[in-house]
């Protein structure tokens, strides 16, 4: 074990938290550090996603207001989910090059008073290009990429439905998920349809929420107050498309670049997919979990939709994903929680909803071009 | 968001019934979408040219649900997919569809200009000279 995750925070997510961002993620790194047995004063690096979090929770803000007055490290990286798994790895290489002792990575949003559609609408690409014609909004996105995936593999309503099926399940064997509603097929044909052939319950949640992890080296992690869980593995990967265009350009347009960071980090990790209890998977929409299970080699290619239809991925299947509810079911929190509730898997303290045995797992994130894979392991 | 400078020889096309885009004067390759003040990355210049609007569809979808900025939550569905251009090969262009009737991926559609208020706008349709043209469905799931 070189770094190891040793404190894990998760707010309880709500549909609507009036306190600022900044103070959600506060409360998320003091819950960490509790839960670590570190004092804050000790925490000397900071690492969070870049493009929404340098607005709207600081490092700087962060460190006084839990009383870290010696932030000597601070890193800020890429987009959305890709970013929140890559600051993890930034987090393992400031520790690894001794530029910091203690790391907190970080994340928080409050969608209560914003939409996750305006930053769309910012992109003067997006405004010529595409919004013209009536493309615009995520969904849309994503139900273009269940358009092609029919087209070039057969997609039918019913495995669509595994993913938010799988999610619902595991979802109500976790406290603090937001939607707990038992779903079978007929509730998910129920669900409206948003933009063919995916529905609302094809949709990540909207709402507020933060999580953060307390990550530090093996002489000081295994001298905190929980079982730390090794970082064995990380990649980021890209495609060769920007922000603006990745959604219509990408030019292998059903792969993202989880095929290029998956296999980084599992050759990191020096483990294959075949290894994995249980896996986080980023699912803004049913459709990226399909696609990303593919790309890390978790399912065959075009097998995926067929994969999550047969139960694999849901509690008792071979492969549980989304262990917690995932975006869909338990809380938005760009993948934050999905790295938490790995650890949480991984400690086996999930009760109701603990994989029995698991001793390895993958948490994706996904932002636009970028990917970030985690591979994590108990200490062995 | 109105948009920007460089990007107004897409529009003027439209306003003026021709598609035109972005082409590289080097290597001739499509630079789609056209990054404001950049190269193409062979290092050619870009300069706008007109292609017909004729191709095929990747991928389609019916909105019911919408996202636009001004949109109600009674606006009628709209569908809007990706087009690959005969005359433009290696890029998708982002289409809507004519009657919001989405025409199936694999398609052959062709681009139409018509008054829409006070000015034209480009709208695709299955080509019906194309020999079994497809389909076109506002219930394609």
């Amino acid at each position: 074990m070189n770094t190891a995750i040793v404190g894990v925070g998760e707010p309880t997510p709500s549909w609507r938290d009036d306190r600022p961002t900044l103070a959600l993620v506060v409360e998320a790194v003091r819950l960490a550090l509790d839960d670590a047995g570190i004092d804050a004063s000790e925490v000397d690096g900071f690492t969070s996603e870049a493009q929404t979090m340098l607005g709207r929770a600081r490092p700087d803000e962060i460190a006084k207001a839990i009383g870290a007055p010696n932030r000597r490290f601070s890193a800020h990286t890429s987009i959305a989910g890709a970013g929140v798994i890559d600051a993890i790895q930034q987090a393992t290489l400031a520790l690894d090059a001794g530029l910091a002792d203690v790391v907190v990575s970080y994340y928080g949003l409050s969608l209560s008073r914003s939409t996750p559609y305006s930053i769309h609408a910012e992109d003067p690409a997006k405004a010529s290009f595409e919004m013209p014609f009536g493309y615009f909004g995520q969904p849309v996105y994503f139900a273009l990429l269940a358009d092609r995936y029919r087209h070039e593999y057969g997609l039918s309503e019913t495995e669509l439905a595994g993913v938010p099926i799988a999610a619902r399940a595991w979802a109500r064997r976790t406290d603090g998920a937001l939607v707990q509603d038992p779903l079978d097929l007929d509730g998910y044909l129920a669900s409206r349809m948003v933009a063919d052939p995916l529905r609302k319950a094809d949709c990540c949640l909207i709402n507020d929420a933060a999580a953060a992890v307390v990550l530090t080296r093996a002489d000081r992690a295994r001298d905190t107050r929980q079982t730390p869980i090794v970082v064995a593995g990380s990649g980021f990967g890209t495609k060769p498309v920007t922000e603006a265009d990745y959604f219509t350009q990408n030019p292998d347009f059903l792969e993202m670049a989880s095929a290029t960071s998956g296999p980084r980090a599992f050759e990191a990790a020096g483990i294959g997919p075949g290894d994995v209890d249980v896996a986080e998977i980023y699912d803004c929409f049913t459709m990226s979990v399909i696609l990303q299970l593919e790309d890390l080699g978790l399912a065959p290619r075009g097998g995926g939709a067929a994969m999550v239809a047969s139960g694999a991925t849901a509690p008792g299947g071979s492969l549980p994903v989304n262990t917690h509810g995932g975006l869909l079911s338990h809380s938005y929190s760009v993948g934050a929680g999905h790295v938490v509730e790995a650890v949480r898997q991984l400690r086996h303290e999930r009760g109701a909803g603990q994989v029995d045995g698991a001793e390895v797992a993958v948490v994706t994130g996904l932002g636009a071009m970028d990917h970030g894979t985690l591979v994590l392991t108990v200490d062995r | 968001m109105q948009p920007i400078a460089e990007f107004a020889p897409f529009h003027d096309g439209i306003a003026s019934g021709e598609l035109r885009l972005p082409r590289c004067a080097g290597c001739g390759r499509f630079s789609w979408y056209p990054l404001p003040g950049l190269l193409h990355d062979c290092g050619g210049t870009i300069g706008w040219t007109a292609v017909r609007p004729l191709g095929t569809v990747y991928a389609s979808t019916t909105v019911r649900r919408p996202f636009l900025p001004g949109a109600t939550r009674d606006d009628r569905p709209l569908a809007t997919g990706l087009v690959e251009l005969d005359d433009a090969p290696g890029i998708r262009i982002v289409v809507r569809f004519v009657d919001d009737l989405a025409a199936q991926a694999g398609t052959r559609v062709v681009g139409c200009f018509a008054d829409v208020g006070d000015h034209p706008e480009l709208r695709f349709e299955p080509d019906a000279a194309a020999a079994g043209g497809g389909t076109s469905s506002r219930d394609s799931s």
